[in-house]
C-alpha cells in the first residue's frame, strides 16, 4: 500500500515536469510579456524591471532558474501585484476555494448516490423520473445562470440571504455551496444509477438473495460497494476540478478565492503567476486522480496495487 | 470488399444461407433507425435546428441590427405585438434580435469546433493506432501528457499566448477537445488493424496512409460520431463559461455567454437580459444531452 503510493507519487513527477516545461515555454513563445502594455514606462525603466524578474536572461537561463526555485516550493514573485510573492498568493486564497468546493463535493455526492440508489432500485418510478429530471436541470443550465437566479429569489426578492460577498459567515458560503452542488448531484447521481443497475444484475448479487438475505441487506452490503466503484473514480479529478473550477462561482458571488486569479494572471500576462496557478491546479488534479485509485483499491479487491 | 459490412455485424452474416441476406440493411442503416425510433432524441434534434435555423435565418427578417439602438423605446417591455418581440435593453438595441445573433457565434463556434476537432482526432488516432509499435506509443503517451493538463487551464494558457480574439478561442477549443476522441478512434483502430479486410487491403498494395484513410479513419468514425453530439456540447458549455468570464469571445461580438455576463450584471434593473440567452442556452444544452444519449444508445456497439 505504501509502496504503492510512493510509486505513484514519484510516477506523477514526469508529468508535473511536463506540465511546467510546456507552459513555462508556451508563455515565453508568446509575443508580449507583463510590462509590454505599460506605455509610460522609460526603456531604463524598463531594462531595470525586466533585469528584476530576470526576463532579460536567455531562455535556458530562465527556465534552469524556474526549476530551480521549483524545487525548493519557490514560485518567483508576482509582476502584478508587487507587494506578494506567488506562493502567498495561492496560499492566501486558496483555503476559500478548498472549503466552498469541498463542502459542494460531499453535499452533491451524499445527495447523487441516493438519488442514484432509489432510482435504480425502483426504475422508471416516480423518484426515478425526479431525479432524471433534476440531473437534466443540473446538466443544461450552467452554473453562470443558476447563479444569479438564486441571487435574485433569495437575495433580493426575500431577503433571505446576502446577494454575494463572503465574510466567513455561513450566510454567504450558502448560496455558492448550493450552486456548485448542483451540476454534481447530476453527474453522480448519474453514473450511480447506471452502475448500481448493472450491478443487481451481477451474480454475487443474485448469490446474495439466494442465500435468503433481506433487501436491504443486499443491496447495501453488498451491491452498494460493487456499485460505488465508478463513482469513486469520478469523485478524485471531480473534486480537484470542482476546487479549483469554481471560477465563475467566485465571480458572481465576489469571492476571494484562487479562481480570479486564472483570470487576472492571464489577461496580466503575470508570467509567474500563470505558471504557479496551472503547477498548482495540475498538482491537485494529480493527487485526485491518485486518492481515486486508492480508494477504489480499497473497496474492490481486485483491484490490485501493482 | 461488399462483404465488409457483414464483418461488422457477425450477428447477420452467420450460416444461414437461406434467410434474405441481401435485403439485411447496413449497420450505419440499423443505427439510424434506432435513432429515430427515440423519440425523445428526435425531438431534441428538431428543436434544436429549429433554434440554429432562428439564430441564422430570424435577423434578416428584422429592419434593425443586434448594435442598432431604438431611442424612441428605451427598456421596451415584451410585446409581441410590436416590431421589439421582446423588448429592448436600456440602450434601446432589440433582445431577441441579440440573442439571435450571439447564438450564431456560440453555435458556429460549437459545430465547426466539433467537426474540427472530431476530424483531426480521427485521422491522429487511426494513425497511431494502425501504425502501432514506437509510433503509436509515442503519439499516445503526448495525448497523455496533454490530457493530464487541466482542460480550462490548457484553453486560457493558450488564449493568452494567441492574443485574445475569436480565432485563438477556436483554437483553444479545438486543441484542448481533440484528445479524448484521438483516444477512443485509436482503439477502435488497434482492434481493426488485424482484421481480415484490413489484411487483404495490405496484400492487395495498398500503402499504409491509404488503408488508414479508406479503411480505417471511415471505420473509427462509427464510434467517434457518438462522442462528437457530445464535443459540441462541451464546446458550447466551454465557450460560453469562458465568455463569462472575460475570456472568450471579444466584444464587438458577443455570444450567449457574453450575454449572460452582461445579464448577471444587470438583474438588479432588468431580469430579462439574464433570462433570455441563459433559456436558449439552457435548451440547446437540454437538446444536445439527449441527443447523445440517443446517438449512444443507437450507434456504440456495446450497446447492441
Amino acid at each position: 500500500m505504501w509502496r504503492y503510493i510512493f510509486r505513484r507519487v514519484l510516477g506523477s513527477l514526469p508529468t508535473l515536469f511536463a506540465l511546467a516545461t510546456i507552459t513555462f515555454f508556451i508563455l515565453r513563445v508568446a509575443p508580449g510579456g507583463p510590462f509590454s502594455d505599460n506605455r509610460r514606462l522609460t526603456p531604463e525603466a524598463l531594462a531595470a524591471l525586466n533585469r528584476a524578474y530576470h526576463l532579460d536572461e536567455s531562455l535556458p537561463q530562465q527556465y534552469f532558474r524556474y526549476l530551480w526555485n521549483l524545487l525548493h516550493f519557490d514560485f518567483g514573485p508576482s509582476v502584478k501585484y508587487r507587494d506578494s510573492t506567488v506562493g502567498e498568493l495561492i496560499l492566501n486564497s486558496f483555503p476559500v476555494s478548498l472549503e466552498i468546493g469541498l463542502w459542494a463535493m460531499v453535499f452533491s455526492t451524499l445527495i447523487g448516490i441516493v438519488l442514484g440508489i432509489a432510482g435504480a432500485l425502483r426504475r422508471n418510478g416516480m423518484i426515478d423520473y425526479g431525479a432524471g429530471a433534476i440531473a437534466m436541470v443540473g446538466l443544461a443550465i450552467p452554473i453562470f445562470v443558476i447563479g444569479p437566479i438564486l441571487q435574485i429569489t433569495f437575495g433580493l426578492d426575500l431577503h433571505w440571504l446576502p446577494v454575494a460577498g463572503w465574510d466567513g459567515t455561513l450566510a454567504t458560503k450558502i448560496l455558492p455551496i448550493a450552486v456548485l452542488t448542483l451540476p454534481n448531484i447530476a453527474y453522480v447521481s448519474r453514473l450511480m444509477r447506471g452502475s448500481m443497475i448493472e450491478t443487481i444484475r451481477t451474480n454475487y448479487v443474485r448469490t446474495a438473495r439466494a442465500k435468503g438475505l433481506g433487501e436491504r441487506k443486499t443491496i447495501f452490503k453488498h451491491a452498494l460497494k460493487g456499485a460505488l466503484l465508478p463513482v469513486v473514480a469520478y469523485l478524485g479529478p471531480a473534486t480537484a476540478v470542482t476546487i479549483t473550477g469554481s471560477i465563475a462561482i467566485e465571480q458572481i458571488f465576489q469571492i476571494p478565492g484562487i479562481g480570479r486569479y486564472f483570470i487576472t494572471a492571464a489577461q496580466d500576462r503575470d508570467y509567474s503567476l500563470v505558471m504557479g496557478v496551472t503547477l498548482f491546479y495540475g498538482t491537485i488534479v494529480v493527487m485526485g486522480n491518485m486518492l481515486s485509485d486508492i480508494a477504489r483499491g480499497l473497496i474492490d479487491p481486485k483491484v490490485s496495487y501493482d | 470488399m461488399t462483404d465488409v459490412s457483414l464483418d461488422l455485424n457477425p450477428s447477420e452474416g452467420g450460416p444461414r444461407p437461406y434467410e434474405p441476406l441481401a435485403k439485411g440493411i447496413s449497420p450505419f442503416r440499423h443505427s439510424l433507425r434506432r435513432f429515430c425510433s427515440n423519440r425523445l432524441a428526435v425531438i431534441s434534434l428538431v428543436v434544436l435546428c429549429l433554434i440554429t435555423l432562428a439564430c441564422y435565418v430570424a435577423p434578416l427578417f428584422f429592419p434593425f441590427g443586434p448594435e442598432d439602438a431604438d431611442f424612441e423605446n428605451l427598456s421596451a417591455p415584451i410585446d409581441f405585438t410590436s416590431a421589439h418581440l421582446f423588448g429592448t435593453d436600456d440602450l434601446g438595441r432589440d433582445l431577441l434580435i441579440r440573442v439571435l445573433d450571439g447564438g450564431q457565434v456560440s453555435l458556429g463556434l460549437a459545430f465547426f469546433g466539433a467537426i474540427v476537432s472530431v476530424a483531426i482526432s480521427v485521422v491522429y488516432g487511426a494513425t497511431a493506432g494502425y501504425l502501432g509499435g514506437r509510433i503509436d506509443q509515442l503519439m499516445m503517451r503526448a495525448v497523455d501528457i496533454l490530457l493530464s493538463l487541466p482542460y480550462v487551464m490548457l484553453v486560457i494558457v493558450i488564449n493568452v499566448v494567441l492574443g485574445r480574439s475569436n480565432f485563438s478561442l477556436f483554437i483553444a477549443v479545438v486543441v484542448a477537445l481533440w484528445l479524448t476522441p484521438a483516444v477512443i478512434a485509436r482503439g477502435q483502430a488497434v482492434s481493426l488493424r488485424h482484421r481480415e479486410f484490413i489484411e487483404a487491403a495490405r496484400a492487395g498494395g495498398m500503402s499504409n496512409w491509404q488503408i488508414i484513410w479508406q479503411h480505417i479513419a471511415p471505420n473509427s468514425l462509427n464510434v467517434v460520431i457518438v462522442y462528437s453530439s457530445l464535443l459540441v456540447l462541451e464546446v458550447i458549455s466551454t465557450e460560453s463559461f469562458l465568455s463569462f468570464v472575460g475570456l472568450g469571445v471579444q466584444p464587438p461580438y458577443a455570444s450567449w455567454g457574453t450575454l449572460i455576463n452582461d445579464g448577471a450584471v444587470k438583474i438588479e434593473t432588468d431580469i430579462r437580459l439574464l433570462l433570455l440567452p441563459g433559456f436558449f442556452l439552457a435548451t440547446v444544452l437540454f437538446c444536445l444531452n439527449y441527443i447523445t444519449d440517443g446517438l449512444r444508445d443507437a450507434f456504440d456497439p456495446n450497446e447492441r
